[in-house]
C-alpha cells in the first residue's frame, strides 16, 4: 500500500535521485531525506509559510506538494541563495533592518521576497504587505521586514 | 499532519488517466494540489489512490482563442491566468479574479481545472466563470462533452462530473467591445476567505444594459446567479438608483448564505448587497450606484 | 555599549538556514512519536487495546496509562488555594478525559507518517459524559462536576479588597455597570512545540531532554522525581526557540510522555507537535468575563471600582492556570489612583484545553475593561478621553505606590515611574488636539474617524533569582551561560552588551549560550519580561566578580599588590606591566558566575494611542496609526526596544481584531486550524511609532525595567476606544473582543435597536 515514487530533481543546483514514499512532503524530503533543514515547517495545511521553497523560480509552500510532484524541478531553499559564498541582498537586509527576531519564519519570508522581487523589483509598500500575505510572523509586528525588503529592492 | 498511505500514478496522456479513472474506485485526480494537500495532510480526505494530473501536458497547458471562445486548458495555473496576455485581453474578469485567490505561493501551484473541480462556493474563478457564461469542458471515456458552468456547480464540493471524468479546459466567450466586467470581495485581508464576492459581466450598448450576468460567491451552497438582481438591470439603463437596488435585491432576494464561525448569515447577506454594487459600480464607473449624479 | 542599538547578534544564521530548533535535531537511531489524543470533551475511558498498532510494521511501542506512574502530574508551580491539588492533570487520561485533545497514548514508530498510521489502529472505547463548554454552563447547579471530590467546578474565589467601596459607590454622582469578554486565544508561536529525548547510555549516563525551553531548571527538578532519576542524570538543553510568548516552555503531557517513551524503546524519540496539536494540546489563555462598575466623582476622578472576574481556565490547573486572572484583577486598577476596590476572582474549570500564561497574561484583558470603562466615563461626564485619563493618573510624587492588591502574596507597588509625562508624550506624539480637528475635518467628508488611547502597568523583572556566568577564554572571546533562556527578542545582545559594558569589550566578542542544565547550576528562565532585568543584572554582577578575579591573578602574576592593579578593556595594568584576560584564561579557566535575587517586582508604565477608520456599512476598521511608548528605566538597545513594541503592537492587533477560540456546544474546538483561528498579517499593521522613557527602577542595580510585554497589552482598550470613538454619534458600544467585522456591524444593529428605543 505505501506505494513509492522515483523522483530526479535539482535542489539549490545539486542534481538529486531518490526513491521516496509517494505520501511524502516536499518538506520532509528536503528536511529529512536531504538534510535541508532550514525550510522550516509551520502549519502544514498552507497558511503560515514558513515552508516557502521556489520550485522552478515560483514560490510554493513545501508542505502543499508531494515530492512525487517536485520530479524534474528545480528547487532553490534558504540554503541556496547565496552566491559564492555571499548571502542574497534579501538576506543580508534582513540582517541589517532586524526583520527577524526568533528567526522561524524567517526563511520562508525570505524565499517569498526573493519572488516578489524577481517579478517587481521596485514594490511599494503595499505590494510588499500584500505579497507577505501568506506569510505569518508571529514575533516582529511584519514593519521590520517590510523595511527589509524596500531596502533589498534599492539597495543604497 | 501527514498523508495516509496511498498509491500513486502519474499518466502521460488524458486517455491514461480517463483509464486509471474508470478502473480505479475511489482514486481521487492531483491538480495543483493547492485543496487537496491539506485535506491529505489533515487526513480528512484518505484516498487509496493518487492520480496525478501533472503530467498530461499538451492542450491542459494550453491558452488559444478559438473562435468566439478563449480555451484554456485545466492545467493552467492561477498565476498564469493572472498575466497571460490573451486572458488579459479576452477574459479580463478572469484575471482580475484570479488575482484574489489566496496568496502568490498558493496561485502558482493552484489549477484552473482543479478548483473548478474542487466546486468551492467560496472560490472566486468558478464565480467569475459563471458570470462570463463559461463553458467546462469535460473529458470522459466515451469523448468529450460541454458543460455550462451554470450546470456544473450542483453543491459544495460537488461538481457535475462522473467517477471516471475529469474537467480538461475551460471554454470562456471572447470579450465584446461593449462587454464590462467588475469583481469584488469584502475580505479581511487580500488573500482571506471572503465574507462574500460577486463578478459582474455585462454589455452597455445603446445606453441600455444587456445580457447582464452576477454571479455571486460565498453566497449559498454553489457560485450563485443573482437572478433577480440580473433582470432588474436587464434593459434598463444604468442610471439612477437602479444599480443600488440590485445590489440590495441581490443580497435580499438572491442568496441565503449560511453563517458559520467567522459571520452570521445576516452579516455574509449585508456582505452580498456591498459586493454586488462595488462590482456594479467597477464595471460601470461613471454612474455611481448610490443615485443619479 | 548600554544604549546602543547594535545589530542582532546571531541574524546571519537564522537568515541562511542555519538555525538549528528542535525539529531540526538529528540524532542516531532517532523514531519519531505522535500522540493519541481524546476525541470527546468529557468521557470515560472503557478500554484500550493498542495490539493493532503495536503490529503496524515500523511500530516500536505505544505507550498508555500502564506505562505511565501514577505520580506522573502536571504540578501547579505558583501559590494556589487549598484544595486546588484536586483539579490537576495526570500526563495521560487513566480514567476520564476532560477535554478533546487530551492525550490518552503515544506511538513510537520509525517517522511520523507510520506512527500516524498507528494512531488510527488504537481501538479506545468510550462512554461519552456531559460537557462543560462555557463558565456559565459549569457554575450551573445542576452542573456535572469535571472532578470527583470537588462539591463545585470553580477552583476558587479570590477576594481582593482596598478601600470601603459600599461609601464610595453610594451617592456617586456616575456609575456605570457593564459586562465585558474576552476570548479565549493561544500563542501560536510559528513554531510548534516539540522535544527530542535521548534515553541514558545502558553503561551510565544521562536522560538528555533537548527543545526544552523558558524554565529548564524549574522543569528538571520536575520531572527527574517522576522519572525515578536524581538530578544529575537529567540534563535539559535549550536549541533555537521560534517563540515562546508565555505558552511555550511550561510542563505539558508530552514532556512526560517522551522521555518516558524514549526510555521504554531505549533510543531517542522525537516528537513534534503538529499545528492542529498546537491549537489544542498547547495552553489556551486569557478568556474572561467582567461584571463590572465603575464609580466617578463629578470631576472625573474614580472613586471606586467594584469587579467579578470569571476566567475559564479550561479542564484542569495547569503549572501557570491561575496566574492570569490572578496578574490582571491586582493591576487591574492601573496607572489610576483608585482608593476603593473590590474584586472577586473565580476561576472555573470547563471541558476545554486547560489555559495557561500568554504575553502579559491578565492585562490585555483588565486593560480592555478599564480603558473602555475610562472612555464611558469621559463620555458620561463630557470629558475628554484624555482629560479624564490625566485626573486619575498617578503622579510621580506619589511613587512609591501601592495599589493596595496582592497576587500570590505580593503587594503591587510601583517603585518609581513618571505617568503623566508618558501620557504628555504620548498625546504629543500623537498630536492629539491636531488629530481631534483632522478627526471633525474627515467626518465632514464623510469618514469615520475614531481615536483611543490606553494607559496601563506592565509587570516585569519577575522572580525569584537569575544566574548569569561568564567565561574568559584563551582566544580572546567570551562564553556566556545562563539559566533565562533565548526565545527570540535578542537576550543574546541584551547581556552581550550588557558585559561589553561593563568589561570595556565589544559585544560581538561574547558568545551567549542557549540554556543548558549542564552549563548553569540552577537558573529559573524567562517568562514575565524578565530576561533582561534578572539575566541582564546578574551578568552585570558577574563581571564585576570576572574582573575581580582577574586581578587577584594577575597580581599574582606580576608580582604586586592588588590595589596596583587597574582594569580596562580587557587588560590588567600596574605601571607598565600587562597582562590579559585572554593570557590568564590560558593560565588556568577563567569565570565567574553571579545570581540576582529579585526582591521587588518592578512595574513599569506603558501607554499607546491608536487612530483608526471604520467603514460602518462594511464594519471594516482600518487602522491608520499607533503610537506605543513605556518607561524601559534604562534602554540597553534601542533597536531592539523598537523590535519589541513593534512586535508587541502586532501581537496585541492580532490579540485585538482577529484571534478567538471557538468550541461548539460538545466541546468541540472549532478553530483548530490557521484559516480559522486568525493570526495577524503584514497588511493589519500600520505605521508604529514607539518611544520610551528612562526612569531608573529601583529594584536592581542597572535600574532596568522589562519590555517584552509592554506592546501589547494595551491594543485592546485602544482600539475599542477609537472604534466605539468613531461610531460614537451611532451611540456603539463594544464589550467583547476581536474586533471582527460582523461584530462590529452587530453592535451597530443593537446600537440602532438600543436608541430607537423599544417599538
Amino acid at each position: 500500500m505505501s506505494d513509492r515514487v522515483a523522483v530526479r530533481l535539482s535542489v539549490n543546483g545539486v542534481p538529486r535521485e531518490a526513491e521516496v514514499p509517494a505520501r511524502l512532503l516536499l518538506s520532509d524530503f528536503l528536511r529529512d531525506h536531504l538534510g535541508l533543514t532550514g525550510t522550516h515547517v509551520g502549519c502544514e495545511h498552507g497558511v503560515c509559510g514558513a515552508c516557502t521553497v521556489l520550485v522552478d523560480g515560483a514560490s510554493a509552500r513545501a508542505c502543499l506538494v508531494l515530492a512525487a510532484q517536485a520530479d524534474g524541478t528545480e528547487v532553490t531553499t534558504i540554503e541556496g541563495l547565496a552566491r559564492d559564498g555571499a548571502p542574497h541582498p534579501v538576506q543580508r537586509a534582513f540582517e541589517r533592518h532586524f526583520a527577524l527576531q526568533c528567526g522561524f519564519c524567517t526563511p520562508g519570508m525570505i524565499m517569498a521576497a526573493v519572488e516578489l522581487l524577481a517579478r517587481d523589483p521596485d514594490p511599494s509598500d503595499d505590494a510588499i504587505r500584500t505579497a507577505l500575505g501568506g506569510n505569518v510572523c508571529r514575533c516582529t509586528g511584519y514593519l521590520p521586514i517590510v523595511a527589509a525588503i524596500r531596502a533589498a529592492a534599492k539597495p543604497a | 499532519m501527514k498523508p495516509a498511505p496511498f498509491v500513486y500514478r502519474r499518466p502521460a496522456s488524458v486517455r491514461e488517466a480517463l483509464d486509471l479513472l474508470a478502473t480505479t474506485p475511489d482514486a481521487k485526480l492531483l491538480a495543483g494540489g493547492q485543496s487537496l494537500l491539506p485535506l491529505l495532510n489533515l487526513r480528512l480526505a484518505t484516498p487509496p489512490v493518487i492520480v496525478d494530473m501533472g503530467r498530461l501536458g499538451g492542450a491542459l497547458d494550453e491558452i488559444r482563442a478559438d473562435g468566439g471562445e478563449l480555451v484554456i486548458g485545466a492545467a493552467v495555473r492561477t498565476a498564469r491566468l493572472e498575466r497571460d496576455p490573451l486572458v488579459r485581453e479576452h477574459a479580463p474578469l478572469l484575471a482580475v479574479a484570479a488575482s484574489h485567490v489566496g496568496h502568490p505561493a498558493i496561485r502558482n501551484r493552484g489549477t484552473l481545472g482543479g478548483t473548478v473541480a474542487h466546486a468551492d462556493p467560496a472560490a472566486e474563478l468558478p464565480a467569475a466563470l459563471r458570470a462570463l457564461d463559461a463553458g467546462i469542458v469535460v473529458a470522459g471515456l466515451g469523448g468529450e462533452r460541454r458543460v455550462a458552468a451554470d450546470e456544473f456547480f450542483l453543491g459544495p464540493l460537488t461538481p457535475a462530473l462522473g467517477a471516471a471524468e475529469m474537467v480538461t479546459a475551460v471554454r470562456v466567450p471572447v470579450a465584446r467591445p461593449e462587454d464590462r466586467f467588475g469583481f469584488a470581495e469584502l475580505a479581511r485581508r487580500a488573500g482571506d476567505y471572503a465574507y462574500a464576492g460577486a463578478a459582474v459581466r455585462l454589455a452597455l450598448a445603446g445606453g441600455v444594459l444587456r445580457g447582464v450576468r452576477i454571479a455571486l460567491l460565498a453566497a449559498g451552497p454553489t457560485p450563485l446567479l443573482a437572478r433577480v438582481a440580473m433582470a432588474a438591470l436587464e434593459g434598463q439603463a444604468p442610471a439612477g438608483g437602479r444599480l443600488a437596488e440590485a445590489a440590495m435585491l441581490a443580497a435580499e432576494r438572491d442568496c441565503d448564505p449560511a453563517g458559520d464561525l467567522h459571520a452570521s448569515s445576516q452579516y455574509r447577506r449585508e456582505a452580498v448587497g456591498l459586493v454586488t454594487r462595488r462590482a456594479l459600480d467597477e464595471a460601470l464607473p461613471g454612474y455611481a450606484a448610490g443615485g443619479p449624479s | 555599549m548600554i544604549g546602543a542599538s547594535l545589530p542582532r547578534l546571531g541574524a546571519e544564521r537564522l537568515t541562511s538556514g542555519g538555525g538549528r530548533f528542535v525539529a531540526d535535531v538529528r540524532v542516531p537511531g532517532m523514531l519519531e512519536a505522535a500522540v493519541l489524543r481524546s476525541p470527546h470533551a468529557h468521557a470515560r475511558l472503557v478500554s484500550i487495546d493498542t495490539a493493532r498498532a503495536r503490529a503496524l510494521p515500523g511500530v516500536h511501542a505505544v505507550l498508555t496509562a500502564a506505562d505511565v506512574p501514577e505520580t506522573a502530574i502536571i504540578p501547579n508551580r505558583v501559590p494556589a488555594p487549598e484544595g486546588t491539588a484536586r483539579y490537576l492533570q495526570p500526563a495521560i487520561v487513566r480514567t476520564v478525559a476532560r477535554y478533546a485533545g487530551e492525550p490518552v497514548a503515544l506511538v513510537v514508530a520509525d517517522d511520523r507518517y507510520v506512527a500516524e498510521d498507528a494512531l488510527a489502529l488504537i481501538e479506545a472505547r468510550w462512554e461519552p459524559l456531559p460537557a462543560c463548554v462555557s463558565v456559565a454552563a459549569a457554575l450551573r447547579p445542576d452542573a456535572p462536576r469535571l472532578f470527583q471530590g470537588t462539591d463545585s467546578n470553580n477552583v476558587a474565589t479570590i477576594r481582593m479588597r482596598v478601600g470601603d467601596t459600599d461609601a464610595a459607590f453610594a451617592d456617586t454622582p456616575l456609575l456605570i455597570r457593564e459586562r465585558f469578554q474576552y476570548p479565549r486565544q493561544t500563542g501560536a508561536a510559528l513554531e510548534t512545540r516539540g522535544l527530542v529525548a535521548v534515553p541514558p547510555d545502558p553503561a551510565g549516563g544521562e536522560l538528555h531532554l533537548l527543545g526544552s525551553t523558558k524554565c529548564i531548571h524549574i522543569n528538571r527538578a520536575i520531572l527527574a522525581p517522576m522519572f525515578g532519576i536524581p538530578l544529575g542524570a537529567l540534563r535539559l538543553t535549550e536549541v533555537d526557540v521560534g517563540g515562546g510568548f508565555g505558552v511555550r516552555g511550561e510542563l505539558y503531557p508530552e514532556d512526560i510522555l517522551v522521555p518516558l517513551a524514549a526510555m521504554k524503546v531505549g533510543r531517542p524519540v522525537r516528537w513534534i507537535e503538529d499545528r492542529r496539536e498546537n491549537l489544542t494540546a498547547t495552553n489556551h489563555a486569557r478568556q474572561v468575563e467582567h461584571e463590572i462598575e465603575i464609580a466617578f466623582e463629578a470631576d472625573g476622578r474614580i472613586r471606586g471600582i467594584r469587579d467579578v472576574i470569571r476566567a475559564d481556565i479550561g479542564a484542569y490547573v495547569r503549572t501557570a492556570a491561575l496566574v492570569p486572572a490572578e496578574f490582571g484583577a491586582a493591576l487591574l486598577p492601573g496607572p489610576y489612583r483608585v482608593p476603593n476596590y473590590a474584586c472577586d476572582l473565580w476561576s472555573v474549570v470547563t471541558n476545554k484545553t486547560p489555559a495557561g500564561t500568554l504575553r502579559s497574561p491578565g492585562r490585555p484583558e483588565a486593560n480592555f475593561v478599564r480603558e473602555r470603562l475610562m472612555d464611558l466615563g469621559a463620555a458620561g461626564l463630557g470629558l475628554d478621553p484624555a482629560e479624564i485619563r490625566r485626573r486619575n493618573l498617578i503622579r510621580p510624587e506619589e511613587m512609591p505606590y501601592d495599589c493596595g492588591t496582592l497576587s500570590f502574596g505580593a503587594t503591587t507597588v510601583y517603585d518609581s515611574g513618571d505617568f503623566p509625562a508618558l501620557f504628555e508624550e504620548l498625546l504629543r506624539r500623537l498630536d492629539y488636539d491636531a488629530a481631534r480637528r483632522e478627526q471633525a475635518a474627515v467626518r465632514a467628508r464623510g469618514i469615520r474617524r475614531g481615536l483611543g488611547l490606553a494607559v496601563y502597568v506592565e509587570k516585569t523583572g519577575l522572580g525569584p533569582f537569575e544566574t548569569a556566568q561568564v567565561e574568559a577564554r584563551p582566544d580572546g572571546r567570551f562564553t556566556v551561560d545562563t539559566g533565562a533562556s533565548s526565545m527570540g527578542p535578542g537576550l543574546e545582545n541584551v547581556l552581550a552588551q550588557i558585559l561589553g559594558d561593563a568589561l570595556g569589550i565589544e559585544a560581538t566578542r561574547f558568545d551567549v549560550r542557549h540554556a543548558d542544565t549542564a552549563a548553569v547550576e540552577s537558573g529559573v528562565g524567562t517568562y514575565g519580561s524578565r530576561g533582561t532585568v534578572t539575566a541582564g543584572n546578574a551578568a552585570h554582577l558577574a563581571a564585576a566578580k570576572l574582573v575581580a578575579e582577574a586581578r587577584t591573578r594577575a597580581a599574582e602574576r606580576l608580582g604586586v599588590p592588588e590595589t596596583d592593579v587597574t582594569y580596562a578593556a580587557g587588560v590588567l595594568a600596574a605601571g607598565a606591566r600587562r597582562v590579559t584576560l585572554a593570557e590568564l584564561a590560558g593560565e588556568r579557566r577563567l569565570a565567574a558566575g553571579a545570581s540576582f535575587n529579585v526582591s521587588k517586582i518592578t512595574y513599569a508604565g506603558c501607554a499607546v494611542g491608536v487612530v483608526a477608520d471604520v467603514d460602518p456599512a462594511s464594519g471594516f476598521v482600518r487602522l491608520r496609526r499607533v503610537v506605543v511608548g513605556a518607561d524601559v528605566g534604562r534602554a540597553v538597545n534601542p533597536a531592539l526596544i523598537e523590535g519589541q513594541f513593534t512586535g508587541g503592537v502586532g501581537f496585541g492587533i492580532g490579540n485585538t481584531m482577529h484571534e478567538s477560540l471557538e468550541y461548539d456546544e460538545s466541546g468541540q474546538l472549532l478553530s483548530g486550524t490557521l484559516v480559522d483561528y486568525v493570526l495577524p498579517l503584514a497588511e493589519d499593521v500600520p505605521p508604529v511609532e514607539s518611544f520610551y522613557q528612562e526612569i531608573p527602577a529601583h529594584t536592581n542595580p542597572l535600574g532596568l525595567r522589562g519590555l517584552g510585554e509592554c506592546g501589547n497589552p494595551g491594543l485592546g482598550g485602544a482600539i475599542a476606544n477609537a472604534v466605539c470613538d468613531a461610531l460614537a454619534d451611532l451611540g456603539v458600544e463594544l464589550t467583547a473582543l476581536p474586533i471582527t467585522p460582523p461584530r462590529v456591524r452587530e453592535a451597530i444593529r443593537r446600537a440602532a435597536v438600543r436608541t430607537r428605543g423599544p417599538s
